[in-house]
């Protein structure tokens, strides 16, 4: 079966199917003979070609956390249908989104107001941080999607901007 | 001597070396005429300030009025003092600071030197003791005046006077008066209970041993491990600490604030840990220490472990070649991981995924087939 990881930004393909012992993972041109078995509940052994490695993991959701010889990473299980969706619904939108997770200070922006690259929409702060958040693009304020003193998570978006003349 | 600019004018009045500088307070009317007249590049600091907050490095004289208001916007904030001072930023200055015990009786003594020069946004990272590579002679001098400036002081506490090494030249940059986040590499090259002595001070005791009987034995090594993402500049990061273990042994030390289920906001500070350690070299304690990291393992929220262990097994790092801008210079060592043995990871996660855990091949459903309610991938 087909499974797509994002890790840092850059999205993995993978096919895995099932064998007499274990299974075959496909990544690119290579294919490797792969098997895990658990040990508690967060742990395990991850046989890769022949080779035995204990992991450490923590699934949350989409995200899974994994601990591999003293290097942890994160990986995210993406949907390849909901992923392709997300890309069309953007289209025509810009946001702004957030760089970390945080609280808005203040806006400095309102909805409808024309904004060049760099015009400061935003100030948040995160962890005694402030950062100034400004437009990614020239265009006109469609939104903004929370107020002074709101939270936010990484990523969620801060301010949607439409570009004129569509 | 907690205020900054007090403890400043107090140090150069009693003779001891301080950066150039303007202070706003002295006459706020030609404030950012004299610090035009000292000259980029220059540092806005908050003088209530501390932790990096409120402070903005000028390289264009230009951008002086603006990081000026910056600033006094952050100092505000934070520490509801929006006094400010600037000073000649020193482009390659290491971070020496002196571990010092004062009592009621005039007596002042230093536990030895430390090194914080690995530091991002002004914010240490890893802090060492000794300062291995200082020359013999200029870290005496160091040590010698910090208890100078603290006996001026009629000081009394448990505390710490920082300096700026410039080569072989050194100037006072101040003082923190309370214990502070890496007191426990002092701790494990002297044998000495910093907190204990504190408390003993303050009830009023004498101190219980003199310069000669401190000895520094060894070297320490401590990394802070922090809820943040140093490829995307450090930003912080949250959630749920959802493993926790980490190991033990002789002369490793961690000092940690969190524990499993807990969840990690943006409420507060982002140290999570400190993992310290003592060996008999500095090399044995940087392999040892890399060695504990790679033996913590926190998942749930991302950290700066990976980060750390890159900077423990850097060639400058190891060298002992640091100052402040070592990681700013370094840019690879906060890019990520080469992507080396992704493989590894992705075939994990791939047998981690709901269908391969739960459904039988070969009559699996793929996930994305069950409708308007998608369930996770991952086992619950």
């Amino acid at each position: 079966m087909n499974h797509l990881f994002e890790h840092e930004g850059a999205d993995y393909q993978l096919w895995l199917s099932r064998c007499q012992r274990g299974y075959r993972l496909h990544l690119g041109n290579e294919v490797l003979a792969v098997d895990f078995s658990h040990q508690g509940d967060s742990g395990g052994l991850l046989t890769i070609t022949g080779a035995s490695e204990p992991v450490r993991f923590a699934i949350d959701g989409d995200i899974i956390h994994l601990h591999i010889r003293g290097r942890t990473r994160i990986l995210r299980y993406r949907d390849p249908l909901s992923a392709h969706a997300l890309v069309k619904k953007d289209a025509g939108h810009l946001m702004a989104r957030a760089p970390m997770p945080g609280v808005v200070v203040k806006t400095s922006v309102m909805p409808g107001e024309a904004v060049t690259t760099g015009t400061a929409l935003m100030v948040i702060e995160s962890m005694k941080l402030e950062s100034v958040i400004r437009s990614p693009q020239e265009g006109v304020v469609d939104r903004i999607h929370f107020n002074e003193g709101e939270c936010f998570e990484r990523d969620a978006v801060l301010v949607t901007i439409t570009q004129e003349g569509h | 001597m907690g205020d900054k600019i007090r403890a400043r004018n107090f140090v150069q009045r009693n003779g001891f070396p301080v950066v150039p500088s303007a202070i706003e307070e002295d006459d706020p009317a030609t404030f950012i005429l004299r610090a035009r007249s000292i000259g980029a590049p220059l540092l806005v600091k908050a003088s209530a300030g501390g932790g990096g907050k409120g402070m903005r490095i000028v390289r264009d004289l230009d951008t002086l009025e603006q990081a000026i208001a910056q600033a006094r916007s952050e100092a505000q904030r934070y520490f509801r003092d929006g006094r400010l001072y600037i000073e000649r930023y020193i482009e390659k200055p290491r971070h020496i600071e002196v571990q010092v015990l004062g009592d009621c009786f005039g007596n002042v003594v230093h536990l030895f030197e430390r090194e914080c020069s690995v530091q991002r946004r002004f914010q240490k990272v890893i802090e060492e003791a000794p300062a291995s590579t200082l020359p013999p002679g200029l870290r005496e001098r160091i040590c010698e005046t910090a208890v100078d400036i603290c006996r001026a002081a009629n000081y009394r506490n448990a505390g710490t006077v920082e300096f700026i090494v410039d080569g072989e030249e050194f100037y006072f940059l101040e003082m923190n008066t309370r214990l502070q986040v890496e007191h426990p590499v002092t701790e494990m090259i002297t044998g000495i209970d910093i907190v204990a002595e504190q408390l003993y001070v303050a009830a009023g005791q004498e101190l219980r041993f003199s310069q000669q009987d401190i000895v520094s034995t060894g070297h320490a090594i401590e990394a802070r491990v922090y809820a943040e993402a140093p490829a995307r500049d450090f930003a912080p990061t949250t959630g749920k600490i959802l493993v926790l273990d980490y190991p033990g042994g002789p002369g490793l030390r961690i000092d940690i604030g969190i524990s499993q289920g807990q969840q990690i906001t943006t409420a507060f500070d982002s140290l999570l840990a400190k993992v310290i350690v003592h060996s008999r070299t500095r090399d044995g304690a940087a392999l040892k220490i890399e060695r504990a990291m790679r033996g913590l393992v926190l998942l749930g929220c991302e950290t700066n472990a990976s980060f750390l262990e890159r900077v423990l097994a850097e060639e400058q790092f190891l060298s002992g070649q640091v100052h402040t801008g070592y990681l700013d210079g370094n840019p690879q060592l906060a890019a990520g991981e080469s992507a080396c043995d992704l493989s590894t990871f992705l075939a994990a996660a791939a047998l981690l995924t709901r269908p391969v855990r739960e459904v039988p091949y070969p009559s699996f459903t793929p996930p994305w087939a069950v409708g308007e309610t998608r369930e996770p991938p991952f086992r619950a």
